[in-house]
């Protein structure tokens, strides 16, 4: 647990001095949400590598008590979540005063419950899962799943009264602050129980790839292993990312939740049309108020966490199943092994991780607005730069997934090299700013105005992210490929990537200083 | 024999992980037809070799050549035509036997359906169960019905019968492998890595012992057993010292000594036999003993 557990405190020491009063946690702050997710990670982590390696039956036979093994994994982890809650909330007080008056107390505590909500739900989640990434997910969906109605609840009743918003969100942080530790606290119970009672099932425990047997031998025939081996190899690696489609089904389910209650505060309102009630026109769902930031939260979550986590299962999944060896084995190309694991993994990480977010967006702000501004140019534009960066994103974490023996391991290296990469992206920038006497910085300053600059931004940036894709295409491919992973090279080629990005940068820096030259001549 | 006819042909194979040295100047040829044994204790080399072998790990130095080709140049060549059973078995947890072997099977040109069925029959496995509801052993059993049913030319097993019933690993031994071997004698060829030497037995023709990545012994089944002898005297009067015997081994119990001989003359038997005898026995010792007796 300890790098988890350093790493708590980095991101509660960040969160400590990077809060205003305008961030709120409910809004998506990374670094609470990073907060969140590695309070998550640490608890699954605790069971979950001990089901995985399946220590679990060996712990459970020395001659201590189940209790005593529970209650001393328990008070590991409790340290762990009280340094960082302290590290949050400790210097507050005396430097914004105490009360609910401050914005960022509220917002601190805010954090520090649902921080502690997850972490103590997460053992029963890996219990019940089987492993810690479907407890992981499983665990962060939960304390959301609780607030959406929680929250529509208390926004109907207080409306309803003409209660303004301020008194609406401050009632609904109460509220949250006794139900969610009410949660986290019948979970911690029932894992307590749970574990006590725990029955070594073998490989039976693992409830997310028996979901996912259920489907294939169901509904979803299209799944089974047929005759064509490419298909068998595509059905294969879509299955691999089972973690994945149950996230993004919790969120949808998430999502249409949000929405039907929101339907209902506005029937309750009384502000559906006579149009909407005659059914020629569709509802609209107007976001104000609390419910908005509430539903921000979770999807910037999950919009961050699907491109890492499809990548993180590319490789990682199969060598925690074991199955690694058995396909590199087979009479098929490693090569076009490699092609289709990494295709599959773009083209989940796109339909669950834009497409199924931009939809939750669009149709969440105004159905009509929404249909209505769907081939807009800023649209267009928006996806024309998110595209390249969930490309990039999910590219660098099947690269750490083909070091890494675990998925939640390759995931955790991967959101470390997908940090990485972007603070150096922005250091090489400024580099070349100064290099360049600020040339940058007015020339992207003037970017908008000139089309010539905005082309050759668009093409050093396309260049960058195909140089970027195919080192991360090279690299992940010598790992994947079965032979000896010699760590070293896999650092060489990321300070590869790096110096290359640096090296782009220099060139945007001496072509726009030429176009800037230009323009001005 | 021409090298080129060998099916597998290792050449001063190395591998080291960091300082140490798994895999020691190796060399080893199998030749086509042959149930070739591969024995050695934990950690000898036995794995790693084999990983070579399947292009899963890249040789320090020497050469591998399987079927005459470099694995890790004409992969799909090679791999086509053999069958591996890891040590640790998986499949996909979300598929059944039989979308496993479904799965298995689009990759091969050749599926003996019969030969499923009649396995599938033998060691009484539910094709519809799920993969995860198997036993060790019984996904032992699906992994090895998945690698005779393609019928490949070479079949490579790493500790195949580990975690089988003692019924199912006689079952898999006499009737699969022996089956599989009989039905093309001249081209199908076994290499088997196991500690459980007793029960392959009978099926060895050849084998290499390997201890710290070297070879040790590498020699004909029957060569072995003829070269390596058991000798048993129970002498009339207290035994007389046997150092000119050189033996591998040697336990005295009060009038009786037991010996292992390596490549005993026929001229020290009769120097033996020469000394006041209640009892001889020469027999020859089986490839465990065998294996014992070298690496002593």
């Amino acid at each position: 647990m300890l790098p988890y557990w350093l790493g708590l405190l980095v991101a509660a020491i960040f969160v400590h001095f990077s809060a205003t009063p305008n961030d709120s946690f409910w809004d998506g702050h990374p670094a609470r949400m990073l907060l969140v997710i590695l309070g998550a990670v640490m608890g699954a982590v605790s069971f979950g590598v001990e089901l995985s390696s399946n220590t679990l039956p060996l712990l459970l036979v020395q001659p201590l008590s189940r209790n005593r093994l529970w209650w001393e994994k328990m008070s590991v982890f409790g340290a762990a979540l009280t340094t960082a809650s302290l590290v949050m909330v400790v210097r507050t007080p005396w430097e914004e005063g105490w009360g609910w008056g401050s914005g960022i107390l509220v917002d601190q505590w805010s954090a520090v419950v649902m921080l502690w909500a997850v972490a103590l739900s997460i053992p029963l989640w890996t219990l019940v899962a089987g492993t810690a990434l479907g407890g992981t997910v499983l665990g962060l969906a939960g304390p959301f799943i609780l607030s959406v109605p929680l929250v529509a609840l208390i926004e109907i009743t207080m409306e309803r009264r003409g209660i303004d918003f301020i008194r609406i969100a401050r009632v609904v942080h109460t509220y949250l602050s006794v139900a969610l530790p009410v949660y986290a606290l019948s979970c911690f119970l029932a894992a307590w129980w749970r574990f006590c009672h725990y029955q070594a099932k073998g490989n039976g425990g693992d409830l997310l790839a028996g979901f996912a047997a259920r489907s294939t031998r169901g509904r979803f025939v299209f799944l089974r292993s047929g005759r064509d081996p490419f298909w068998n190899l595509v059905r294969k690696e879509v299955l691999l990312h089972r973690v994945s489609f149950v996230m993004a089904g919790l969120m949808t389910g998430v999502w249409f939740l949000f929405l039907a209650m929101l339907a209902i505060v506005e029937g309750l309102r009384g502000q559906i049309t006579d149009e909407v009630k005659n059914g020629t026109l569709i509802p609209t769902l107007s976001l104000d108020g609390f419910g908005i930031g509430l539903f921000a939260g979770p999807l910037v979550i999950y919009a961050m966490m699907i491109p890492i986590l499809v990548g993180a299962s590319a490789v990682a999944e199969e060598r925690t199943l074991g199955t690694h060896l058995m396909n590199l084995t087979l009479p098929s190309l490693r090569r076009g092994q490699w092609g289709i694991k990494c295709l599959v993994a773009v083209g989940v990480s796109f339909v669950l991780g834009l497409v199924l977010p931009c939809c939750a967006s669009v149709v969440s702000s105004d159905v009509r607005q929404a249909l209505g501004s769907i081939p807009s140019r800023e649209l267009l534009q928006l996806a024309l730069i998110l595209t390249p960066i969930q490309l990039l994103m999910v590219l660098a974490a099947t690269w750490a997934s083909a070091l890494c023996q675990t998925t939640l391991r390759s995931a955790g290296l991967a959101t470390v090299m997908i940090a990485s990469l972007f603070v150096w992206t922005v250091i090489s920038l400024n580099i070349g700013d100064f290099w360049h006497q600020g040339v940058v910085s007015r020339a992207v300053g003037e970017m908008m105005l000139h089309d010539g600059l905005k082309a050759a931004m668009i093409l050093l940036a396309v260049f960058s992210v195909v140089g970027a894709v195919i080192a991360f295409l090279v690299l992940g491919y010598r790992g994947f490929r079965g032979l000896e992973r010699r760590r070293w090279e896999h650092w060489a080629g990321f300070g590869a990537v790096c110096i290359f990005v640096l090296f782009m940068s220099q060139m945007a820096g001496i072509l726009l200083g030429a176009l800037h030259g230009q323009g001005q001549g | 024999m021409k090298s080129t006819d060998a099916v597998i042909e290792i050449r001063g194979l190395h591998k080291s992980y960091g300082a140490t040295d798994a895999v020691n100047g190796l060399d080893l040829m199998v030749r086509p037809g042959r149930c070739y044994g591969f024995f050695g204790r934990n950690g000898a080399g036995k794995t790693t070799t084999i990983k070579c072998l399947l292009n899963l790990l890249k040789p320090n130095q020497g050469t591998v050549r399987v079927f005459g080709r470099d694995p890790s140049k004409q992969e799909v060549e090679v791999k086509s035509r053999l069958a591996y059973v890891p040590d640790q078995v998986a499949f996909y947890p979300w598929m059944t036997v039989n979308e496993t072997l479904r799965y298995l099977e689009s990759f091969r040109r050749k599926w003996n359906r019969d030969i499923e069925n009649d396995l599938l029959e033998r060691f009484d496995l539910d094709a519809s169960k799920l993969t995860t509801a198997l036993s060790k052993g019984q996904r032992t059993q699906l992994a090895l019905i998945s690698a005779v049913c393609p019928e490949p030319e070479l079949l490579v097993l790493d500790e195949p019968t580990s975690g089988l019933d003692p019924i199912v690993r006689r079952e898999f031994i006499e009737t699969v492998i022996g089956a599989y071997q009989e039905a093309d004698p001249e081209r199908r060829t076994i290499l088997v890595s196991t500690h459980l030497i007793r029960e392959f037995e009978g099926l060895i023709d050849e084998f290499t012992i390997i201890n710290n990545g070297r070879e040790v012994v590498s020699m004909e089944a029957d060569t072995a057993r003829r070269q390596f002898q058991r000798v048993r005297a129970r002498f009339v009067h207290a035994p007389p010292d046997l150092a000119f015997a050189s033996p591998r081994s040697m336990r005295r119990e009060g009038r009786e000594v037991e010996m292992v001989l390596h490549e005993a003359a026929p001229e020290l038997l009769e120097r033996l036999r020469g000394y006041p005898l209640e009892s001889f026995d020469v027999e020859s010792l089986s490839l465990e003993e065998i294996f014992v007796s070298s690496l002593r």
